[in-house]
């Protein structure tokens, strides 16, 4: 996809892809009816080409559109977008507003008593907007348990190392003092980051997970690397970058 | 499209919408003989809706006292969802909960309900969520609170961002029907600006509010058209009664809304006038009067624009205000009367 486009966000898409993946394809209801599935707000709507790969896994997409995204006239937008692409339940990109829209939807199906949860992907750069603290504030004020916000700590945001660039830590801390049920974990074990969304479920309060991460993860050479959080790959990168996650 | 049926002349008392509920406090300080606050029908509106069956849920950002909630947290208090100081917060959980087929209202004064959160606005309707937001204490009406709460700029906000429907009653009874309108339909995301200032009322309360269109409110002759918004209504009805009084006959067009905007019908009633003139509780750059230019500019039509000039407001009454800013009958019509007495460098409108 960053490929055929030559654009995108590869970085901060390979620290959250192990993330969705353990949401949407074991934890959450994201097959069947559309009005009986779970929410997935992806706050940090940059790394979108992880959450179509997710779709295509579903079934939602098929895989032949990929090659599509960014493109003009393409379903599959540079920002995921409810109208355009099948699967995509919420339209995000501005960081900061994802939360906000997660609290809401998850509102509306506590009035109607859906028991539909509500899951909430959030980079750093979201906690870097005062707005998702604001919705942090209101989510725990209000009681709204049937909300995981999971956070994408990958540590390094556009221009370079969280704590340069706006220190963030202690991050569990402070969500933890916002009123959330709290747990840290290695967001690329798939068992750990499991139990650590089973953990915050079983409490009543809204659950954040603070899932520490890689960006560029499973590709040497983007691992930790800013310049991989915006940009595209030439062929002879996405040719050893496929090799190294596998896919060669 | 069926508008109501304005009437021309103030409305004695003792209508149907008179006698319904209404908060004590917004008795005693909205209503002042025939004059009324629009404001005054938000609360009671939104629980007519939701004693109607709607799934209204209702925002508040910590205003609830002005902006007139009171009925709503009185008598439904389950649907009034305390946010605090919190408007971009408010504005995304609004999305949020429009995604589940609830109805939400955001209500807020207009800096802090549109101004404000204008992204988390503009991102709503990016996504197509039918949101209602209403603002109060538009333009000149905050008054003494000053320049940093006097939002002059809400129109020019609104009318920027694709899809959102720009809705500008005129009085009371506009006021409620188009906020049920607004909460009833499904498909738009919804800014409703709502005044504070007591107006005369022009509207028959039963009349179903229906976007676009225009209505003649006034019409003595058709040498100067005044186009006003929601709470300029009655000042430009007044004013072309004064112009009249002159010997100067001026037609008066309230627009219900600025989006969708009557195009069509704005050039017809423009047609033949030697001036067009806009009136509106705003600045004049990009609210009311630059809708209009965009209208019958091209015709070539001879467009002043009245407002608030490109400055920032101040603390002062609403009334000091709208006096400084001209914005009251007898300057408009003074500055009609002079501007008909000054021949264009244009045409008249075709």
């Amino acid at each position: 996809m960053i490929h055929d486009a030559q654009a995108g966000h590869p970085g901060g898409s390979l620290s959250v892809i192990d993330l969705l993946a353990v949401i949407m394809l074991d934890k959450g209801r994201f097959t069947g009816d559309p009005d009986l599935r779970d929410w997935l707000v992806l706050a940090k709507g940059h790394a979108v080409p992880a959450l179509y790969a997710m779709l295509v896994e579903l079934g939602d997409l098929d895989e032949s559109e990929l090659a599509s995204y960014r493109h003009l006239g393409s379903r599959l937008q540079g920002h995921p977008d409810r109208r355009k692409t099948p699967g995509v339940q919420v339209s995000t990109g501005h960081l900061g507003q994802g939360l906000s829209v997660a609290l809401g939807i998850a509102m509306g199906e506590r009035r109607r008593d859906s028991g539909l949860h509500v899951w909430a992907v959030a980079g750093e750069g979201d906690l870097h907007e005062g707005q998702s603290w604001e919705a942090l504030m209101a989510a725990a004020h209000h009681g709204i348990g049937d909300l995981t916000v999971v956070v994408d700590a990958n540590g390094l945001t556009q221009h370079g190392p969280v704590g340069r660039i706006m220190g963030l830590e202690p991050l569990a801390a402070k969500l933890e003092s916002f009123g959330w049920a709290t747990v840290e974990a290695d967001g690329h074990d798939p068992i750990a980051f499991g139990a650590a969304l089973d953990e915050v479920r079983a409490d009543p309060r809204p659950g954040a997970v603070v899932a520490r991460t890689v960006k560029g993860h499973g590709v040497s050479f983007m691992e930790n690397v800013r310049e991989w959080h915006s940009r595209g790959l030439d062929d002879d990168e996405l040719r050893r970058a496929l090799d190294e996650i596998g896919e060669g | 499209m069926a508008l109501a049926r304005p009437r021309r002349r103030r409305t004695a008392p003792g209508t149907r919408r008179d006698r319904r509920r209404v908060g004590d406090m917004a008795a005693k300080t909205d209503v002042y003989g025939d004059l009324r606050a629009p404001r005054e029908m938000i609360g009671s509106t939104l629980v007519e809706l939701i004693e109607a069956g709607e799934d209204v849920v209702v925002l508040d950002g910590d205003l609830g006292l002005s902006t007139r909630l009171g009925p709503v947290e009185d008598a439904h208090p389950d649907r009034l969802v305390q946010l605090g100081v919190a408007e971009q917060n408010a504005m995304g959980v609004a999305t949020g909960l429009s995604y589940t087929g609830v109805r939400p209202v955001f209500v807020s004064m207009a800096m802090f309900a549109l101004a404000l959160p204008w992204t988390q606005l503009r991102q709503a309707a990016y996504a197509g969520a039918p949101v209602v937001v209403i603002g109060t204490h538009p333009g000149v009406d905050m008054g003494p609170d000053g320049g940093t709460h006097q939002c002059l700029e809400d129109l020019a906000l609104a009318r920027a961002i694709p899809e959102l429907l720009v809705l500008t009653p005129a009085d009371s009874a506009q006021t409620a029907n188009a906020i049920a309108w607004a909460v009833r339909q499904r498909e738009h995301p919804v800014y409703i600006r709502v005044g504070r200032h007591p107006v005369a009322q022009l509207y028959d309360p039963d009349a179903e509010f229906a976007p676009g269109g225009h209505e003649v409110i006034a019409d003595h002759g058709g040498r100067a058209l005044i186009v006003t918004e929601g709470s300029t209504a009655s000042l430009g009805r007044d004013a072309a009664d004064a112009l009249a009084g002159r010997g100067i006959g001026a037609r008066v067009v309230h627009l219900p809304s600025l989006k969708p905007l009557d195009a069509d019908g704005i050039r017809a009633a423009a047609s033949g006038c030697e001036l067009v003139v806009t009136v509106e509780n705003h600045s004049v750059i990009g609210g009311l009067g630059d809708a209009v230019c965009g209208v019958v500019g091209p015709q070539g039509a001879h467009v002043e624009r009245i407002g608030t000039p490109d400055v920032f407001g101040m603390s002062a009454t609403g009334d000091e205000m709208r006096e400084a800013f001209g914005l009251t009958p007898d300057a408009v019509a003074a500055r009609i009367a002079a501007w008909l007495s000054t021949p264009p460098l244009g045409g008249t409108a075709r």
